[in-house]
């Protein structure tokens, strides 16, 4: 009788940690930290955009929400974005743009968002800087 | 004499051609802001923001364009996130929202700092569906820069996206959608 009533009052114990583990997935699971993850490409800034600009479909295919890792020169500074190469947007976290200056060449790390034809320039957003 | 007169004539009307070829120049907003909201009462709020919306207003003409990446709009909650990405939207498919338009009775040497409504008529391509556009938006100068802001509605069958009968209640069949614009000279 006393065995029956524990087994109850275990499942009824794991039933509310399940219930509390699926609500937590659903309602509160992390959004990705780019920061951390490892870029699964390596390229320059003027080659992730000549082959947006040749082939969109299959640059999309390619690097669409792929965390890439990137070198070019800034050719423009703007609050929290810069341009690299005159091809490329990258969109900072923080405020990391403010230690820039045109022309000089930099790494980053970030994730690559698609191209803009309006622009011509292909978005990179959540960037962190490498060097 | 003469000569020199017609020679500051014609270097005036120079002058002047060239100040407003200048003045017909484009304004663009780099990091324009769209929100869009889905929400139903009662409900986790469906609500996503995008924060680099590219916008271009060409001043003499009032036509105007936009662009919007998919995988640019960031929600609350990521699963959301992943399902309108992977399930709604399909932006690996389709990863950019366009709308091409053009203001109605425009004219941009009338703009003051006050508030002026100005209606925008045109198209947004999204999905490989166009659905036409018309509404009125909030448009003002200030500091060298306008300032464009509006709401307009649509729903999800304008672009063929089906919502499954599960979730149904928790998404609106309206969206509305919120747009911010600072459209600066380049």
């Amino acid at each position: 009788m006393r065995k029956k009533r524990y087994i109850i009052f275990g499942l009824l114990i794991i039933g509310l940690i399940t219930a509390l583990l699926v609500y937590n997935y659903i309602f509160n699971s992390e959004h990705r930290d780019i920061a951390s993850e490892e870029a699964t490409v390596n390229l320059s800034a003027e080659d992730i955009f000549t082959q947006f600009q040749k082939d969109e479909a299959l640059a999309t295919a390619n690097y669409l929400d792929q965390v890439v890792e990137m070198t070019g020169n800034i050719t423009s500074i703007e609050d929290n974005d810069v341009v690299l190469s005159s091809g490329v947007q990258v969109s900072f976290n923080s405020q990391e743009t403010l230690k820039f200056q045109k022309g000089e060449q930099i790494t980053i790390k970030g994730r690559c968002v698609g191209y803009d034809e309006l622009l011509e320039l292909v978005k990179v957003d959540q960037s962190t800087l490498i060097k | 004499m003469k000569t020199k007169s017609t020679f500051t004539q014609t270097l005036c009307m120079l002058l002047l051609f060239v100040t407003t070829a200048v003045s017909a120049q484009k304004l663009i907003d780099k990091k324009g802001k769209i929100t869009f909201e889905a929400s139903e009462k009662t409900f986790e709020p469906v609500k996503a923001t995008n924060g680099s919306v590219t916008a271009i207003l060409n001043t003499e003409t009032g036509e105007m364009a936009s662009l919007a990446l998919m995988k640019g709009f960031r929600f609350k909650n990521s699963l959301m996130e992943e399902h309108f990405n992977e399930n709604y939207i399909e932006s690996e498919t389709y990863p950019k929202a366009k709308f091409r338009g053009k203001l109605l009775d425009f004219d941009y040497s009338n703009l003051g700092e006050n508030t002026t409504s100005v209606t925008v008529d045109g198209k947004i391509e999204l999905r490989g569906k166009e659905k036409q556009i018309k509404t009125t938006l909030n448009i003002k100068k200030s500091n060298g820069s306008i300032i464009m802001q509006g709401s307009f509605k649509v729903a999800p069958a304008d672009f063929d996206i089906e919502i499954p009968s599960i979730v149904k209640k928790k998404i609106a069949n309206e969206i509305i959608i919120y747009l911010d614009f600072n459209l600066q000279s380049k």
